[in-house]
């Protein structure tokens, strides 16, 4: 009995003790257990040894998948994984976030003040980071020939105040329309819709022959806006037009010819050119269908290359061709414009100097510099620095088409990358309800400048 | 009193003593346990979300006391009590559908004919050990207009015409979200209820039959008053449970279309951290505490009178 009642009391106090030694892990070690080692193996900055970048370290947070076989994934292992057998003397505490959950995560790390030393940002967080001096301008860092082999525009969703905060290591077109030829020839159409008044044409053919125009997922909101409207808008208003509205400059979401945009493109949806259950499937099932030949085309940023590459049937990989959104006659936008740009880029804490930050500027050009733009191009992807000399005929087919494509548009600011976070929102929901006739465009207009007037 | 005298007698009571004081000390160390995680984990962070509640801050930098200007934001948000609507629709469909069908139940489980008792209630508990995303997924696919369950089983039964964008019409978005979430915890009510008839002596029952009660009547003047308690706290339960529900709404229309299926914890997690307005996503915390808290006094101000 009395046995039994000290093992008891020792079991609870064994309890309690490691509880509250749990509780100490919270508040003590910055990043618990979520983070290992990140930040306890953090980089003492004063110190500097002899010898190159040995036994410099920093601790590093990023969302590429370095299992997979093309796409960004493959090209950072590539590349890091070159740079870290030519430094063995640096540590880096490095820390991976499937991308989905990275921006939440980010934000709760920037909460609790537990930022690791280099992580990728994207441009709408940017701007409260530099107020707050958590990270610094990188102009000087990157000044000379890493700097200007960035392409045209690859620093753009990094600039806060006409300063580069960001180091881009992609440059993605938001928009771009995959269609399969084989079934459009069937619908009757012979080459693809160069009008909007064509492409109205195009979508009767085409439903009249049973397959959906245009497969549409947009369950997580964001599809809808950024892949497919934000470029529509384009047609009718310019990046000029953008800018103004963004600095609050005089131009305004109710003006003419972007509330003229959102009618269009809700005329869109009502003659029945996405599927009825857009608001309830995501972008992987809109690939699916597209895949399964239930539809014509499909519309989405340059990341969906590789999935095609990937996953869709060698017969419907043949048939796929890449287009821009067409033009609108009169409608005052620029026909070869395409919402656009970095996005994301790696950023580097202020805290981070000496050694330590050599060590991690080293890196990171490593895995931005044109020469991992060349790496980039063969697993599929389009970097942020521009690649010499490129030879096409080494390259997926699908992806070649993919950059002829693009050599043809002109990348503009996207909105949701540049607006604050609650525009973005307020744009994602009300685009929604503008698809299936919930709002109209006159009202959509009128609440997102509410928002934005708030901000 | 003689005992009191006797040494012997005495030398053991100073011992029961010595043991009971043991005893509470014991008891005292095993409550500080829980105690002290409760503390921790429910206590604090809730001070703290009042606290960040009175501030501005945008989750980076130095934070802006503003005084009661969230909550002044809170009672002129649109968005805020659209999803305080469906929360609180939510939670009476919830209340009606879980803790009614399980009602039902264990109604039906004193009746003597059942066959398969213990099946039965194992199917009927089962989806209340799944997660609730799965349960979300689950649904999203039932729901499908294609390859959907649903609507399957809807044209095998020749009622094609009842077929229904189910997630994708803001009129019935609500209802659609609520069917998976009372079907998955009627078991978990059933078990509570289970065990209030139970626990009902069975010579009443007996008795009852003697006097040749049917079971609808057992069922209404006996099985009913006498687990009444447990009912008022199964709905209490059932009804603050209600306010946290989060995972499979965000599966299956992540709020949406637009904002029509936007729920409270919704809102305050895409305020938080999509947003990133960490004060103003506290304030609307603060608010499903409230919510609940009130929901919790009103049901037993209503069930407690009826009682008397």
């Amino acid at each position: 009995m009395k046995r039994r009642k000290v093992l008891s009391l020792f079991l609870t106090t064994i309890l309690a003790v490691s509880m509250l030694a749990g509780c100490k892990s919270k508040s003590g070690d910055p990043a618990a257990s979520n983070v290992p080692d990140m930040i306890t193996a953090a980089p003492d900055s004063s110190t500097t040894e002899a010898g190159g970048l040995d036994g410099a370290s920093f601790s590093l947070l990023h969302f590429h998948k370095t299992t997979d076989e093309s796409g960004t994934g493959a090209a950072y292992k590539t590349a890091s994984d070159a740079w870290k057998t030519a430094n063995p003397g640096v540590t880096i505490n490095e820390e991976f976030v499937a991308h989905d959950d990275y921006e939440t995560y980010l934000k709760t790390l920037m909460a609790s003040e537990k930022l690791p030393d280099v992580f990728i940002c994207k441009g709408d967080m940017l701007e409260q980071l530099a107020e707050a001096g958590v990270i610094d301008p990188l102009d000087d860092d990157i000044a000379g020939e890493w700097g200007s082999g960035f392409s045209e525009g690859a620093l753009n969703d990094g600039t806060v105040n006409g300063k580069p905060y960001t180091i881009p290591f992609q440059l993605q077109a938001n928009c771009t329309v995959v269609y399969n030829k084989d079934i459009l020839t069937e619908c009757g159409v012979n080459e693809f819709p160069s009008t909007y008044d064509a492409l109205l044409d195009a979508i009767e053919k085409i439903k009249a022959k049973g397959y959906t125009p245009v497969a549409l997922g947009n369950s997580a909101k964001w599809v809808a806006e950024s892949c497919l409207f934000n470029t529509f808008a384009y047609r009718y208003v310019t990046a000029d037009w953008f800018n103004s509205l963004k600095n609050k400059e005089g131009a305004k979401f109710t003006d003419e010819a972007f509330v003229q945009a959102l009618a269009d493109f809700q005329k869109l949806a009502d003659v029945g050119a996405f599927n009825s259950d857009m608001n309830s499937i995501d972008n992987m099932e809109q690939k699916k269908m597209y895949y399964n030949k239930k539809a014509a085309m499909f519309i989405e940023g340059a990341w969906c290359v590789g999935d095609i590459i990937a996953n869709a049937p060698d017969d419907v990989k043949a048939a796929t061709e890449f287009a821009n959104i067409p033009e609108v006659t009169g409608a005052g936008g620029d026909k070869d414009a395409v919402a656009g740009g970095a996005g994301w880029g790696y950023c580097i804490k202020s805290s981070l100097t000496g050694k330590n930050k050599e060590a991690a500027l080293s890196f990171l050009k490593a895995v931005s510099d044109s020469g991992y733009g060349a790496v980039a191009l063969q697993n599929g992807f389009i970097s942020g620095s521009k690649v010499e000399n490129v030879d096409t005929s080494s390259l997926d087919p699908v992806f070649a088409k993919y950059l002829a494509y693009v050599s043809t548009v002109k990348q503009q600011p996207i909105f949701d990358v540049q607006l604050p976070a609650a525009v973005s929102e307020e744009l994602y929901a009300r685009t929604q309800e503008l698809l299936i006739d919930a709002v109209t465009p006159e009202e959509m207009a009128q609440y997102c400048q509410e928002v934005l007037d708030a901000q | 009193m003689i005992c009191h005298s006797h040494p012997v007698i005495k030398k053991g009571n100073v011992m029961l003593k010595k043991k009971a004081r043991n005893k509470i000390t014991l008891v005292y160390a095993l409550i500080l346990v829980p105690l002290l995680m409760y503390i921790f984990f429910i206590i604090t962070p809730l001070i703290i979300s009042v606290i960040y509640s009175f501030n501005k801050w945008s989750g980076i930098g130095a934070k802006q006391f503003t005084g009661l200007r969230n909550y002044d934001r809170l009672i002129h948000d649109k968005n805020f009590w659209l999803a305080a609507k469906n929360t609180l629709v939510i939670a009476l469909y919830a209340v009606l559908g879980q803790v009614g069908i399980a009602l039902i139940i264990s109604f039906l489980m004193t009746n003597h004919k059942l066959k398969f008792r213990e099946f039965h209630r194992t199917v009927i508990f089962f989806p209340v050990v799944m997660a609730p995303i799965v349960i979300g997924f689950i649904w999203k696919f039932i729901y499908n207009k294609d390859y959907g369950l649903l609507n399957a089983l809807l044209k095998i039964a020749g009622r094609a015409n009842w077929i229904k964008p189910w997630l994708d019409d803001p009129g019935i978005v609500v209802k659609s979200v609520s069917v998976p979430v009372i079907w998955q915890f009627i078991g978990l009510y059933m078990v509570i209820l289970l065990g209030a008839v139970m626990s009902i002596p069975n010579d009443i029952f007996e008795c009852a039959e003697l006097d040749g009660a049917n079971w609808g009547q057992k069922s209404i003047y006996i099985t009913l008053p006498m687990i009444w308690d447990t009912l008022k706290i199964a709905i209490i339960l059932c009804a603050s449970g209600t306010m946290k529900i989060y995972d499979q709404i965000y599966v299956m229309t992540n709020g949406g279309p637009g904002r029509s299926s936007s729920v409270l914890t919704l809102y305050c997690y895409d305020t938080t951290f999509r947003i990133g307005n960490f004060g103003y996503g506290a304030t609307i915390s603060v608010s499903i505490l409230l919510f609940g808290l009130a929901l919790a006094g009103i049901i037993q101000l209503l069930m407690g009178r009826r009682k008397n």
